[in-house]
């Protein structure tokens, strides 16, 4: 019967939880204080070609951290004002500390992150950012920080 | 973590000790010129005479050391509890756990201790007349645990940026809490001996202190803090001293 059991609890091989820790990021008005939908959104990351979000109506993201570095900055556009018809361009800088985490036998090893700061800016303005958590760890829809516009 | 295989096993693993507590009571025919007269005055004394302490309980768990031998986790248990009008059992269990990890792609190391107090109510067999100390009982814990770990030659990739590296990460202890509710039976199988099977369902854990990072396993309690924990206990028990 024990043998029985045991071999039972063996088996089970399955991960059930996201094995990705990705930072995300809110819209907010900064004047109603609710979320917001900026529109022809694209993303990528600094000296990457691969684009994250392309052209797209998002009120939150989420972006991959570097691993390697304790600096990640992502290139934003985005229409910056409701009567604005060209995408205005930004800078989102991360300072991060990168820690290794085992989320189960099943799942693995994930990279979380700590956050220390965050900005987002161009040569005209810097947006206000908020460190709504510090933590980036593999919850799906966990947000960190949020952007006022 | 809680599907059919689950159900079955528990299933299986409560019904065991009832089935060997049924072996035992085996009734025998008496034949009427054996039977004695029957003192009404001694029972009746005997039923309104309740003690209050009856017997001590010593408890060894051995379903998680058999399960060593598939999982590689290594657990032990005792407990130990007082039986009050064998309605109340106050109890309290310390346990060691030590797990170590090595994989192809991390090795982790993990071990730990753990003290759980709190008591059981039983809710059948309590009258002083019962012949055998059955017990079917709902209880509540409070658990606290000491859990020391580290990751270390953790392979992880980052696809979108192209990264790839072998990571380790400091040894770290974590103290951490939690509220367990226990379900089980124990039943008298020869004497003193006793074998018992009990569910326990652990919930509202938290960390005394935070921590840049946690373990994936907690001693006592389980894997991932911020879920409820279901666990399985098989123990043999020795009652002392005897009530009778």
């Amino acid at each position: 019967m024990v043998a029985f059991l045991m071999v039972m609890m063996a088996c089970n091989n399955n991960c059930y939880v996201p094995t990705r820790a990705l930072l995300g990021v809110a819209f907010m008005d900064s004047a109603q204080l609710k979320p917001v939908t900026v529109k022809q959104l694209t993303i990528k990351g600094e000296g990457n070609d691969s684009i994250l979000y392309n052209a797209s109506s998002e009120q939150s993201v989420f972006l991959p951290l570097r691993q390697n570095q304790t600096v990640t900055r992502f290139e934003m556009s985005f229409l910056r004002h409701k009567e604005d018809t060209v995408p205005t361009a930004y800078t989102l800088e991360v300072k991060h500390q990168p820690y290794p985490q085992l989320i189960s036998e099943e799942c693995g090893c994930v990279m979380f992150h700590s956050i220390d700061t965050a900005t987002c800016y161009n040569a005209q303005e810097s947006l206000r950012v908020e460190i709504y958590s510090t933590n980036v760890i593999n919850v799906e829809g966990d947000v960190q920080l949020k952007i006022s516009l | 973590m809680f599907n059919l295989k689950f159900l079955c096993s528990l299933a299986c693993l409560l019904c065991l000790p009832l089935l060997a507590a049924r072996a035992q009571e085996t009734p025998v025919a008496v034949p009427d010129s054996a039977q004695q007269p029957v003192d009404i005055a001694k029972i009746a004394a005997a039923k309104s005479k309740k003690s209050v302490y009856e017997a001590t309980y010593l408890s060894a768990d051995i379903f998680d050391p058999i399960a060593t031998a598939f999982t590689g986790k290594f657990e032990f248990s005792v407990a130990a509890d007082v039986s009050l009008w064998h309605r109340l059992f106050p109890a309290i269990e310390i346990g060691v756990m030590g797990y170590n990890q090595q994989q192809e792609d991390y090795h982790y190391t993990t071990a730990g201790g753990f003290v759980k107090v709190g008591a059981n109510y039983n809710f059948l067999n309590y009258k002083p007349n019962r012949k055998k100390d059955h017990a079917v009982f709902a209880g509540v814990r409070y658990g606290y645990s000491f859990t020391s770990y580290q990751l270390q030659d953790a392979h992880i990739a980052n696809n979108y940026w192209n990264e790839t590296g072998v990571y380790s990460n400091d040894k770290r202890t974590a103290h951490f809490g939690w509220v367990e509710f226990q379900i089980g039976v124990r039943v008298q199988v020869y004497k003193q001996f006793f074998m018992g099977a009990a569910l326990e369902i652990r919930t509202f854990g938290h960390y005394y202190q935070k921590e840049p990072y946690y373990p994936s396993t907690i001693a006592g309690f389980g894997s991932d803090a911020n879920t409820t924990n279901f666990g399985l206990l098989y123990h043999l028990t020795y009652q002392f001293p005897t009530k009778k």
